[in-house]
């Protein structure tokens, strides 16, 4: 009924207290209410006049008004306190995203954990305001009716107490039946659900196929279908929801029918057989207001436990007092036997079913389950916030090609790098690639192997001293919403306007601006102007420029999915930055190679080459093969033939 | 997309100045709601009626019992003497849960056909505009549509439409059932409850009214700029920045709480003022019970009764204000679909006398075609001349945004030239729409597979095709071997290898259906974006071989696997910038040569550094 992870929260004992005293004080202003009631009744019943009316009527009256009160009260401390455990747990799982690091985000799902964060929250806070009071008023309340009502008139007494166990069981059976028969339908449920969306989402290519109208047909019949379907989860908990009210009532029927049985062999007299009648109803509220609510606090429940089994997951150790002043042109950086393998499953990349899709947007219906949409850990695509345009989720990383493969994992990677040189990691797709770079940026925490940064030994990236010396730019950088300049000074929040403009010219974002009507001060990102791949790429390495002490660069395909016009002005643009830096650039983009020190290719998670690029060139090595394979420069090699 | 963005927009922003929303106005040209409600009034009568007789029963349950009480304590002769009260208590008493049940299960039923009804409407809808729906609609506004807003409008009805009629029902039963007795009493009661179901209802619509699109639009900053900062998390991790990404959207989060706190505020005192005027009411029957019924002791045996039944009725009118505050919520998800349907409207075209192409294809002509989307927008076609044997394979290249896919969309027939035609054997693909899906088949950027069987995926468009032409299609497509190696062979749901296929081969899988179906022409719009070079080659090839000696219309920004087309047009500016055969432009055009061999990686032929001379 009431969560464990409940009593971790500061207070909750008193507020426990708190609310059990209001709802003793509120069986007592019942039971008065009742008492008022009665008392008038049956002066009305004895012909008595107006004046003896007085009384009665006030304490109904009183008891009335202070019974309700107390639910106020009730209801304003259950939700103030659930304010406050919300409030509590808000900053708690932010920071828990933030020292689990982007990795662990995108194995959850970034949409799964967005939806924790706001919906979880909501479906607690309404758990908590929801389930406190009302627990409380079942413990106490039938209690303190049943024993004034036993007092009063022990047969109806009796009446009542047998009731509550009929009344349990059969709400515990019926409930556990609903509970299996809306499990086993949820999977045909869901299966529907997405098939529905499915068709609605292929509507363009059913257009194409010129069969669109022929599916409205289908439509019918699969939403019919899904109709039978809910309506036989709904009448088994209608059933029982009917169960409840109908022992409830029946109880009164009865009790009303003993009582007058008994009044006329005057057995009994009128006033405790009124009060009996009166108080009937009162005994079974609570606990029908329970079973009402129950299926509706359940959501929150799960959200709780969610949001308590994240937040009590480890965290690795932050490395803070790591002394090291950066990267120079005497720095060298060793890595040795390094392992790394994805905990579970390899995070999937996005699919393009209507279905996957249908789970991170669907978050209305209570029967979601908390899917986690899992994402490649590099690629964290934009999940569909509301809004937010999903086809970008459809956007295949280039991890799953050609059928199953291994995790990507990493295998004794061993490599050493020194000075301000430009270095590429090449390979196919799934190479490990990705999974690299994300260890360098200390987001992925590898199982085994040793590095040495400027004789330093450390057991992971993940240090506050480098991570304040690397910029990390993605396939589609982090552009929030707010100025093109905002944007720029991430890195650097002090900027003043003039290096802000500097940096944005020699991103090459100049020309772009320029055509904005506010310039540098542009609101960008979500429901703002909308701005391509190439000049979110150049927006954060504008950030690069900005913030000197950034000296290594981390690039994960940074052109992957720009068109090759764009891809080839962006690189013009690049170039230059990359001096002075420590660059390490994954790509599939074999024209880079030209203008690296150093390649390292990746494959199956090995390195199975390393060195100049002209080195390894013209062989018949590993990368002549990766070459060979990208297809090379047909035209010329025709006009050669 | 822009439309949408823009109307939302300006919505939310009108309704934040504080206007009050005017809702008779939004119902009055209504498509999805209305409608519904006029259709089987049967049915809806037939709820309206159960509803009403449960809280009957109900009242019924705790009068008869009364009067049973109050006439056995004059000790009758014997129990014949409280016979009917005795009967009725027990028929009241089953007869409340049993309507009840019946209720909640014919209005489900009930409202569950309607939204079967509503979906299909929603795709007839969509499906009016299908060619562009992943242009004009956000994916997420259609999914939110179908999930959220369908479910407000069933909450519409469960919550807000029914309780509400079945209380007005019960506010008329009462009226007149104690007026027969006493019409001072009747008229009393009538205006108690008009404050209960008429005054407090519309005060606390007027409240959640005005929160409703405040709370709203925090809620959707707050989703924005949590998505936003988690997608970019990378980025705080390595400032180091804790403080104020713990922070985000707080603003937006405690704003809500606020909002929520004051909304909880006004219903717990809301529904006090309720509970009061009950407590009122019950005192005027006691008052009027004492003057009126005391004449006699079988008169006075009724005042007990009068006085129970009102109670059950609480539960019946309390529910009202509630209901009535939700209406923003629902009035809101109303807008969204008739704001669809508007849109999809103003966006239909009138259609032209169909005809059929009597042979083959053989040409394709563009005829100084001129394109913009509105007489203030951009052209993005000015004055675009092509023509096209068939047989031939184009490929139309140029940087993103350069009406590109526009070519396409328009040779398909879903735009319309502003200037200029475009004819299939001298035919406007304007007559041949119905004819359409014989002679293109469609491959764009992340082909769409359903969620059934791999077969029925391949078998789309070409019903009538048997398990071994959907084998060779497979086959085709070079499949074959990997379907096979499923459980279930080519009937495999799609979703259960969906973890196994990747990008390629889904593309390969919706290239299958364009082997099967036949199509003379094959359109391509950048089908390979995304996916690897290795993959994105052996795509391509692939693609080339199945279309042998058809037309090929192919839209792309990589230059990879361009070595086979017949004819390679690079767009700049709506006007054809080069065109000519690859070979020829990689012979004569530094500009494209350079761009291709640098997207083919080509550093090995003349020394590694010579693809930028400048440098």
């Amino acid at each position: 009924m009431i969560d464990k992870s409940l009593f971790r929260f500061a207070g909750i004992r008193r507020i426990m207290g708190l609310l059990a005293t209001l709802s003793l004080v509120q069986g007592l202003s019942v039971v008065g209410q009742a008492y008022g009631l009665t008392l008038a009744l049956v002066q009305i019943w004895h012909l008595h006049g107006l004046h003896t009316l007085v009384r009665p009527v006030l304490i109904f009256f009183t008891a009335f008004a202070i019974r309700q009160l107390c639910d106020v009260a009730k209801q304003r401390v259950a939700t103030d306190y659930a304010d406050y455990v919300v409030g509590e747990l808000r900053p708690q799982i932010q920071r828990k995203v933030f020292r689990l690091g982007p990795a662990a985000l995108a194995q959850r799902g970034t949409g799964s954990a967005v939806t924790m964060l706001i919906d979880g929250l909501d479906e607690v806070r309404t758990y908590v305001f929801t389930v406190l009071p009302k627990m409380m008023d079942m413990v106490f309340i039938p209690l303190m009716i049943l024993v004034v009502v036993w007092i009063q008139d022990t047969v109806s007494g009796i009446v009542l107490l047998l009731m509550l166990p009929l009344l349990f069981f059969f709400m515990a059976i019926l409930g556990m039946a609903a509970r299996d028969r809306s499990n086993k339908q949820y999977a045909q449920f869901r299966k529907l659900n997405t098939r529905f969306m499915d068709t609605v989402l292929g509507l363009p290519t059913l257009k194409m196929l010129g069969i669109s109208e022929e599916y409205e047909d289908e439509i019918y019949s699969v939403s019919d279908r899904f109709r039978k379907r809910t309506m036989s989860v709904i009448r088994v908990a209608m059933t029982s929801t009917f169960a409840l009210d109908f022992f409830a009532t029946l109880a009164i029927a009865i009790m009303a029918v003993f009582l007058g049985n008994n009044l006329i062999d005057g057995t009994v007299a009128l006033f405790p057989a009124l009060l009996a009648l009166i108080l009937a109803p009162e005994y079974f509220m609570p606990i029908r207001q329970f079973g009402d609510d129950y299926h509706a606090t359940l959501n929150g429940k799960n959200a709780l436990n969610d949001i308590v089994t994240m937040l009590d997951t480890p965290e690795p150790d932050h490395l803070d007092d790591l002394d090291w002043q950066g990267w120079g042109s005497e720095s060298h950086l060793t890595v040795e036997g390094m392992d790394f393998a994805y905990p579970g499953p390899k995070p999937e990349e996005g699919q393009a079913s209507g279905g996957s899709q249908m789970d991170a947007i669907a978050k209305s219906s209570g029967k979601k389950k908390r899917k986690g949409r899992k994402k490649s850990a590099i690629d964290a695509t934009p999940v569909p916030a509301p809004g937010r345009d999903l086809d970008s989720t459809r956007t295949c990383g280039d991890g799953a090609e050609e059928g199953a493969r291994q995790p990507d994992a990493l295998h004794h990677v061993s490599f050493s790098l020194s000075g301000l040189t430009k270095v590429a990691v090449v390979g196919r797709s799934g190479a490990g690639k990705s999974t690299l770079m994300n260890l360098l940026a200390g987001f992925n925490i590898p199982q085994a192997g040793r590095i040495d940064l400027d004789g330093r030994l450390l057991e992971h990236f993940n240090a506050r001293a480098w991570q304040g010396h690397i910029s990390y730019i993605p396939q589609n950088p982090y552009i929030f919403s707010g100025t093109v300049a905002d944007n720029i000074r991430f890195y650097d929040p002090d900027a003043d306007q003039a290096a802000v403009a500097r940096a944005a010219d020699q991103a090459g974002l100049t020309d772009w601006v320029e055509t904005l009507a506010e310039g540098l001060e542009t609101r960008i990102g979500e429901g703002n102007r909308g701005i391509s791949g190439g000049q979110a790429q150049r927006i954060a390495l504008a950030r690069v420029l900005l913030d000197r002490t950034r000296e290594i660069l981390l690039f994960d395909e940074p052109t992957a999915h720009l068109d090759i016009e764009t891809e080839y002005e962006l690189k013009k643009t690049l170039l230059p930055i990359m001096e002075g830096h420590l660059v390490i650039f994954a790509t599939h983009r074999l024209h880079w190679l030209a203008d690296v020190d150093q390649v390292i290719m990746l494959d199956g998670g090995r390195v199975v080459a390393q060195g100049r690029p002209e080195e390894l060139m013209g062989e018949g090595g590993p990368l002549d093969a990766l070459i060979e394979e990208m297809g090379g420069n047909q035209i010329a090699d025709y006009q050669q033939d | 997309m822009p439309t949408t963005s823009r109307t939302e927009g300006g919505q939310a922003a009108s309704t934040r100045a504080g206007r009050r929303t005017n809702y008779l106005n939004i119902w009055h040209r209504d498509h999805w709601f209305w409608p519904y409600l006029r259709q089987n009034r049967g049915r809806l009568a037939l709820i309206f009626l159960l509803g009403t007789i449960t809280f009957v029963c109900a009242a019924g349950l705790m009068f008869t019992s009364g009067f049973l009480i109050s006439r056995s304590a004059r000790h009758p002769y014997n129990i014949f003497a409280v016979y009917v009260p005795v009967v009725l208590t027990r028929a009241f008493g089953i007869g409340r849960p049993t309507f009840k049940y019946l209720e909640r299960i014919k209005s489900h039923d009930w409202v569950l056909r309607v939204v079967s009804k509503l979906r299909v409407q929603l795709y007839r809808t969509l499906s009016k505009d299908a060619a562009f729906l992943n242009e004009h609609e956000r994916t997420g506004t259609v999914l939110s549509m179908l999930s959220d807003d369908l479910d407000h409008l069933e909450n519409f009805y469960l919550r807000t439409i029914f309780p509400t009629v079945v209380a007005y029902l019960m506010w008329l039963v009462v009226t007149i059932a104690v007026g027969v007795f006493s019409w001072i009493t009747s008229l009393l009661l009538f205006l108690l409850f008009a404050l209960i179901l008429i005054l407090v209802p519309l005060v606390s619509l007027a409240y959640s009214d005005s929160r409703y699109a405040e709370e709203k639009s925090m809620q959707q900053d707050q989703y924005t700029r949590v998505a936003e900062n988690y997608m970019g998390l990378g980025d705080w991790v390595i400032t180091h920045r804790q403080d104020r990404f713990v922070d985000t959207a707080a603003d937006d989060f405690r704003g809500i709480a606020r909002e929520r706190h004051d909304q909880k505020r006004f219903e717990r005192w809301r529904n006090l003022c309720i509970q009061m005027i009950f407590a009122l009411m019950v005192v005027a029957l006691i008052i009027g019970g004492d003057i009126l019924m005391t004449g006699s002791t079988s008169v006075a045996d009724f005042a007990a009764a009068v006085v129970l039944s009102v109670f059950p009725l609480v539960d019946c009118f309390i529910v009202v204000s509630q209901a009535v505050a939700e209406v923003p919520l629902y009035t809101d998800s109303l807008n969204h679909l008739n704001d669809l349907t508007n849109r999809v409207e103003s966006r239909q075209r009138p259609r032209m006398d169909q005809t059929r192409l009597d042979g083959p294809v053989r040409t394709i002509d563009f005829d100084h075609v001129s394109f913009s989307y509105g007489p203030d927008d951009p052209l993005l076609l000015d004055d675009f001349s092509l023509h096209i044997e068939a047989g031939q394979k184009v490929a139309l290249l140029g940087p993103s945004g350069e009406g590109k896919t526009t070519v396409l969309q328009l040779l398909l027939g879903d735009l319309r030239p502003s200037k200029g035609r475009i004819l299939v054997n001298g035919t406007p693909v304007d007559a041949l729409q119905d004819q359409r899906p014989e002679l293109f088949g469609y491959l764009n950027q992340q082909a769409f597979l359903f969620n059934t069987t791999i077969a029925s995926n391949v078998r789309l468009g070409a019903p009538e095709a048997t398990d071994d032409q959907v084998r060779q299609a497979l086959k085709a497509v070079q499949l074959d071997q990997y379907v096979e190696s499923l459980p279930e062979g080519i009937d495999t749901p799609v979703d259960e290898a969906g973890n196994r296929l990747s990008g390629g081969q889904r593309q390969r899988l919706a290239l299958a259906r364009i082997v099967l179906k036949r199509t003379p022409i094959v359109l391509l719009d950048e089908p390979t974006i995304g996916l690897d070079p290795i993959t994105e080659r052996r795509l391509m090839e692939m693609i080339f071989r199945v279309s042998q000696g058809r037309t090929l219309f192919w839209v792309t920004h990589h230059l990879q696997g361009l070595e086979d087309a017949d004819q390679v047009i690079f767009m700049e500016d709506g006007h054809i910038a080069m065109q000519g055969s690859p070979v020829e432009l990689y012979r004569t055009n530094p500009r494209f040569s350079e761009l291709y061999r640098m997207d083919v990686g080509d550093l090995d032929k003349g020394g590694s550094r010579a693809i930028y001379p400048e440098k």
